[in-house]
Parts: structure tokens; C-alpha cells; sequence
């Protein structure tokens, strides 16, 4: 049976549900992988500062220090297997905006991880966004419905750490209606059609934002946006990430220790015989071949397609039909840049514009020749940084 | 457990050549019954002799040129059906095996198949036979031996010989509902109009050139007929007789050589429109639609260059999640 694909990005509200602590997390490890003077075999604390930026969010032992392919590159991973900790008490002590100054509230968030002091300097407008970005994903409509009472709250508290008269917010249409009194404080609430790909950011930013003509955004999905602003109350970084586990039979909020290895999550949704398990969405997202891959901030969606599932690269001739020109956002010619590409006419697909492509798939999506369009975007892409490489040297 | 990879999109659409193909065949359905239905086993003869030379020299032809046969995707079948439509239900049975041939070697095949050509590849092939043996093609001819209740005058045959006040005698409805001589299906006109509704419905192909190759032969007729009425026939005679319906939606649309830009098409479309009724006009031949829309193919490359170009997506801090 064939399930009925739908780009169109509007969910029903969804109890947002829990599972049992992992055996054991991956915790990434940014920048240069110095661990200082911590080995493997030593106990960490949670809320223990790792590194400036990094904190602990389990107490537990470092079983392993090792090298995993994450988001698209290698980067240090620390495995440490958790205990129970009943002493944690994760109370909202303090949900009320305090009335500190502003380099107390700073001071707490560098103890949470956040280093933001650039982002008061810098002129940019900030563009929170309640849009999910890929299909089968519905993280940020959810979170938006669970803290829509706090919203104005945090608003405020932010403009006010930050130093900005006014706070860009992009929420689905559907949900306007829950936020559009925040325009009253200085929010500029834009509503935008949920349907793939306008919650891409930049996709976003370019058409929701046309007339507002911001300066160099940054973008922020609302889950970040909170969790900013439960840090400068608290003090205390949020280790949780709500995913969005999918597959055929249907789809359900899940919150997860960020870290938690995608094997775990499966296991707990009792999901066996997977095919290609993919993170960010079944368009843009990364087919995993390690289940031990953790779950990162960047993580919204794990999407489970079993083998009878699997679409079939089919790779056969163009027939010039032009539907991957109709549907691209960006309007690029992909049948002429993909042929140029095929044929290693990288320059050819360099003055058609191939950098300007966001690979949201949707040619891909839609070619009936079954060509993988987006790979051959792709590799256009990277041969032509090597070639600037080259002339560079 | 073994996972599988690739690279995204993991999704697809489920589209195929094969659906786009059998899609153009049913597009052509009504009119291809409308031809059963007048001329019967002689129409049944071409048009099963069409399809199965397609599909045999694309064969043959893919396996000289050492070319990937790949899957049926039903594209032969759509060209054969296609070219017996343009033709007379007497043509004789070596000139449909030539023309068809004609078709798949040098209008597709010589260019790398479906998706190089530069030229409707049915286009090659019959406006190969009009200029070879315009004898057999003439319909005039053809159709003498044939009784079908209705006035034998090809409408253009008319019109070139005896200028428009002689064109008044077809009564608009008649034509339309395929009361005339012409090729086996492309007289269909009302026939061809719903496959085309079907196709455009469909998604198969999109409505601009259509459209304007309407536009285009109504605009470039009116101003004729408002020159000399006596001379220049109604723009909706221009547009319901000859290959005018079947070259809208089913001959100018082929997809590689017609544009992919949305201006391109609209010019394409209007170019087609506007060179057939100067063909009609001020050439020898009465019915120039093939004519036109092959010079129109030839300005294609140029015409795919008025792409408005990229969007330029603003830039700024994405994703990556601050810390």
C-alpha cells in the first residue's frame, strides 16, 4: 500500500512523550576535542563544565573516547553511561523573568553553555522561527501549543538580554491565532504557509521577511529560543530535545536526552526491522549507517522507512519534462545544471548558479526519470570549491 | 541490523516516463476512436502499422547505436499513435513504414534518444513526407472514394483556391465536431480539445503554449481578416481546421524541444501560432502547423536563455545552533 505523501506541514496536537534513560550517551564534543584532564574511566556530575560551552548532562562514567560521523562530519564523541540520579530536582524554582541585571543573567548563561555577548554587539535581527522545516516533523508546532501561555514572558525577557526594540516571530498559519497578540510588544509576528519547503530558513527568511528587509538575520528555531531563556531564569542548561519519530503507520513527539543514540530510541518505540533510518526530514535529511549516532540539537526528526518502502534510484535519461524547474525554489535551471554536472561541466553549472541551491530535494521529488538530481547538484558543488581551491594555491 | 543509504531525498513522487507516456496515449484516445469510428479498418491499418514500426526501429535503432534499451516506457508507442494521426487513411504502407522511420532515426535516435532532440521527432518525419510525396499526402485525394455525409472539400484545400467568401460554407459546429477532411485523427478537433484538457488536467503539460498558440493564430487571423475580409478567412476557422488542435496540445508540446522557461513558452507558443497562419497565408502550402512549429524548435536553446535566473536567498546565521 502506498501512503499518500503530503508536503503540507500541519499537525494535530500530540502529547509530547518520554523514554527511559540510555545505556549510554555520545556526547559530540565542539571545537578542538580537548577533554582537559578528563580520561576515560573518570565519573562526571551533571552540570559539570567539561570545557567552556560544554556541560555534563548526565551523571555517569566516560566508558570511551572516540570518533563519530554526526550532521555530516567527524567530530570526538564522549560515551558515558549514565546513572540514575534521584537527587535531581528539576523544579521550576523560578519561571517568574528575574530581576536581575544583565551581566548577572549573561554570567548564567555562559554557566549553561550559551556564549551570546557577540549577538548584543551585532546589529542583526533576530528571526525566531515556530515553522518546522522538513515534512514529518511537527517539533516546533508542538512546542509552540505547549508554551504558548510563557511566550510573552520570554519575549520580553529576551529583548531585554539582548538589547533589541524588536523580535522577528514566523509561525505556521494555522497557529497565528494562538500568538498574535504578542505583536502588542514588539514581536513581529509573520504567518507563514506550513508547507514544505517554506520553513527552511533560508527559504524563510527570504519570502516571509521580504518587506521587513532584515540585516544579516539570525535565524533561531523556538525550542532554541526557549531554552535561551529557561537558562537566563535558571541558570541551567535544558539537556532535552522533543524529536519526531515517523514512519509509515504514523508519527509521535518524543523528549530525549540530547545524546541519546537513535538504536535507543527505536528500540523504546519498538521499531526492529528498519530500512534506512534518516534524520532532518525524508527530503533534506541524511540516511544514518551507524545506530549509535546520537541526538543533537540540530536533530528534529527521525523518519523509519522499512525495506519495502525504499524509493529506488532509477537514474535514467532526461526527458527534459521541466518539473524540476517548475518546483525549485530557487529557480534554477537543475535539468541543464544537472547535465552539465553529469557531464563535468562544473563551470557551466557555476555560471547557471549551482551555489545557490538549498538541495531541499523537491527535483529529486518530483523527476519522473528518477535521476538523482540533488547528488549531481551536489557534486557540482564540491568540485567547484576544489577547482577555487586550486586557483586559490 | 543492516541499514541502507543514500542521498536525499528519500522520498519520490511515484511519476515515471511510463505514466507521462501512457498519459499522452490516453490524451489521444477519444480522438483515435473518433478515427475507428470514420474510417475503420483503414484507419486500424495505419495506425497499428505506426506504432509497430516505432517500436521496432527504436529497437533496432537503440541496438546499432549500442544505446541503453532501458524499461518500456511506452514513448514509441505514443509517437506511432502520434504520426498516424497527420496522416490520410489511404497513405500506403511503405510511406507510413518510411515516415516512422524517419521519425525515430533522424528526429530522435541520431540526436541520443528521448530527450536529446531538437525537433518534434513526429515533425521530421512527416514534414519529410510533405515535401517528398505531397501527392499521397494530399488529402483532397485520398479521400475520394470515402462517403461520409459531409461536403469533401479539405476547408483549406478551399480557402487556398477559392478565398475566404468560399469558406462560408462550413459552418463552425460541423468542423469542430471533425466534419472534415484532414489527417485520420487531427480533423478531430473537438476530440483533440478534451484529450488536451486531459493532459493540462493531468499536469502532463502546461497550459502556456496551449494557450498561446491559440492566441497566436486568432491575433495574426484577425489582423488578415481586418485587412481584406474577401481574401483572409475568421480566426476561428483558421483555428479549427488542419493540424491547428493536434499541433497545440500534442505536437508543440513535446518536451525536449520545447522551452522550459515560462516566457520562453509563452513566446514559443505565440511563434507557433503566428508562422501557421503565415504559412496558411503566404506559402504554397495550405496547412503550415508542422512547418511552424518546426522553425519554432529551432529557437528553443535560445528561447530556454530567458530563465529569470536564480533567487538570491538572503544570507545570515542558519541552523547550526548557537552555543
Amino acid at each position: 500500500m502506498k501512503k499518500e505523501i503530503k508536503f503540507r506541514q500541519e499537525y494535530d496536537e500530540m502529547m509530547i512523550g518520554e523514554i527511559v534513560l540510555p545505556e549510554h550517551i555520545f556526547l559530540p564534543i565542539t571545537g578542538s576535542g580537548d577533554i582537559g584532564d578528563l580520561k576515560v574511566g573518570d565519573r562526571i556530575n551533571k552540570y559539570d563544565e567539561i570545557f567552556p560551552g560544554l556541560i555534563s548532562p548526565v551523571t555517569g562514567e566516560i566508558k570511551e573516547h572516540l570518533k563519530m560521523f554526526i550532521d555530516g562530519s567527524e567530530s570526538d564523541v564522549l560515551k558515558i553511561a549514565p546513572v540514575e540520579d534521584e537527587g535531581d530536582n528539576e523544579s521550576d524554582e523560578g519561571s517568574d523573568i528575574p530581576d536581575e541585571s544583565n551581566e548577572a543573567i549573561l554570567g548564567k548563561l555562559k554557566k549553561s553553555g550559551y556564549y551570546l555577548e557577540n549577538i548584543i554587539e551585532s546589529e542583526c535581527d533576530i528571526v525566531v522561527s515556530a515553522v518546522d522545516t522538513d515534512p514529518l516533523c511537527s517539533v516546533s508546532q508542538q512546542i509552540l501549543r505547549e508554551n504558548r501561555k510563557d511566550l510573552n514572558k520570554n519575549f520580553d525577557l529576551f529583548k531585554r538580554i539582548f538589547n533589541r526594540e524588536k523580535i522577528n516571530f514566523a509561525v505556521p498559519e494555522h497557529l497565528f491565532d494562538m500568538v498574535w497578540k504578542l505583536q502588542a510588544q514588539g514581536v513581529n509576528v509573520v504567518k507563514v504557509i506550513p508547507d514544505y519547503p517554506n520553513g527552511i530558513p533560508e527559504i524563510l527568511i527570504s519570502s516571509a521577511f521580504e518587506k521587513n528587509s532584515l540585516k544579516s538575520p539570525l535565524y533561531l528555531k523556538l525550542e532554541e529560543f526557549l531554552n535561551i531563556c529557561n537558562a537566563a531564569v535558571t541558570g541551567r542548561p535544558n539537556f532535552k530535545k522533543v524529536i519526531t519519530l515517523s514512519d509509515v503507520n504514523g508519527m509521535k513527539n518524543i523528549n530525549v536526552l540530547k545524546g541519546t543514540p537513535l538504536d535507543h530510541i527505536l528500540k523504546d518505540s519498538d521499531i526492529r526491522s528498519a530500512g534506512k533510518v534518516i534524520t532532518g526530514g525524508p527530503l533534506r535529511g541524511s540516511a544514518n549507517f551507524d545506530l549509535n549516532t546520537p541526538v543533537t540539537i540540530e536533530t528534529d526528526s527521525v523518519h523509519v522507512q522499512y525495506k519495502k518502502d525504499i524509493v529506488r534510484a532509477v537514474n535514467d535519461q532526461c526527458i527534459n519534462c521541466g518539473r524540476c524547474n517548475g518546483h525549485c525554489p530557487v529557480n534554477l535551471s537543475v535539468n541543464l545544471i544537472t547535465r552539465y554536472s553529469e557531464f563535468s561541466q562544473f563551470e557551466k553549472c557555476r555560471d547557471m548558479g549551482v551555489e545557490n541551491c538549498i538541495e531541499c530535494g523537491l527535483c529529486s521529488f518530483y523527476c519522473p526519470a528518477g535521476r538523482s538530481l540533488v547528488q549531481l547538484i551536489r557534486l557540482a558543488k564540491s568540485e567547484i570549491n576544489n577547482l577555487e581551491g586550486e586557483i586559490e594555491q | 541490523m543492516k541499514l541502507i543509504v543514500s542521498s536525499p531525498p528519500h522520498w519520490h513522487s511515484g511519476s515515471s516516463e511510463k505514466i507521462i507516456n501512457l498519459d499522452f496515449i490516453i490524451g489521444l484516445m477519444p480522438a483515435l476512436i473518433h478515427s475507428l469510428y470514420f474510417f475503420g479498418m483503414h484507419a486500424a491499418r495505419v495506425i497499428a502499422l505506426c506504432v509497430a514500426v516505432a517500436i521496432l526501429s527504436e529497437v533496432v535503432l537503440k541496438k546499432i547505436f549500442k544505446n541503453n534499451i532501458g524499461p518500456f516506457n511506452g514513448s514509441a508507442v505514443y509517437l506511432g499513435i502520434l504520426f498516424s494521426m497527420l496522416l490520410p487513411p489511404t497513405s500506403p504502407y511503405w510511406l507510413v513504414i518510411f515516415g516512422v522511420f524517419l521519425s525515430v532515426f533522424i528526429g530522435r535516435e541520431i540526436f541520443g534518444g528521448i530527450g536529446s532532440n531538437p525537433f518534434s521527432p513526429v515533425l521530421v518525419g512527416m514534414a519529410i513526407l510533405e515535401l517528398s510525396w505531397p501527392s499521397h499526402l494530399n488529402v483532397n485525394l485520398s479521400s475520394v472514394n470515402y462517403n461520409l455525409g459531409f461536403d469533401f472539400h479539405s476547408p483549406l484545400t478551399a480557402l487556398k483556391s477559392a478565398g475566404a467568401d468560399f469558406t462560408s460554407k462550413f459552418s463552425l459546429f460541423e468542423l469542430s465536431i471533425g466534419n472534415q477532411v484532414g489527417g485520420i485523427g487531427s480533423v478531430a478537433i473537438i476530440f483533440l480539445f478534451i484529450g488536451g484538457i486531459y493532459l493540462l488536467a493531468r499536469k502532463v503539460i502546461r497550459w502556456e503554449i496551449p494557450l498561446f498558440f491559440a492566441l497566436g493564430v486568432i491575433g495574426m487571423a484577425a489582423i488578415f481578416r481586418a485587412i481584406d475580409p474577401h481574401s483572409f478567412a475568421l480566426p476561428w476557422f483558421h483555428l479549427l481546421t488542419g493540424n491547428v488542435m493536434i499541433g497545440m496540445f500534442f505536437l508543440s508540446t513535446d518536451y525536449s524541444s520545447s522551452p522550459f522557461s515560462n516566457p520562453g513558452k509563452i513566446i514559443f507558443g505565440l511563434g507557433c501560432g503566428v508562422f501557421t497562419v503565415l504559412f496558411r497565408v503566404l506559402s504554397v502550402h495550405e496547412d503550415g502547423v508542422i512547418y511552424a512549429i518546426l522553425i519554432m524548435n529551432l529557437f528553443t536553446p535560445m528561447l530556454d536563455k530567458l530563465v529569470s535566473g536564480p533567487k538570491i536567498l538572503k544570507t545570515g546565521y542558519f541552523g547550526r545552533g548557537i552555543k
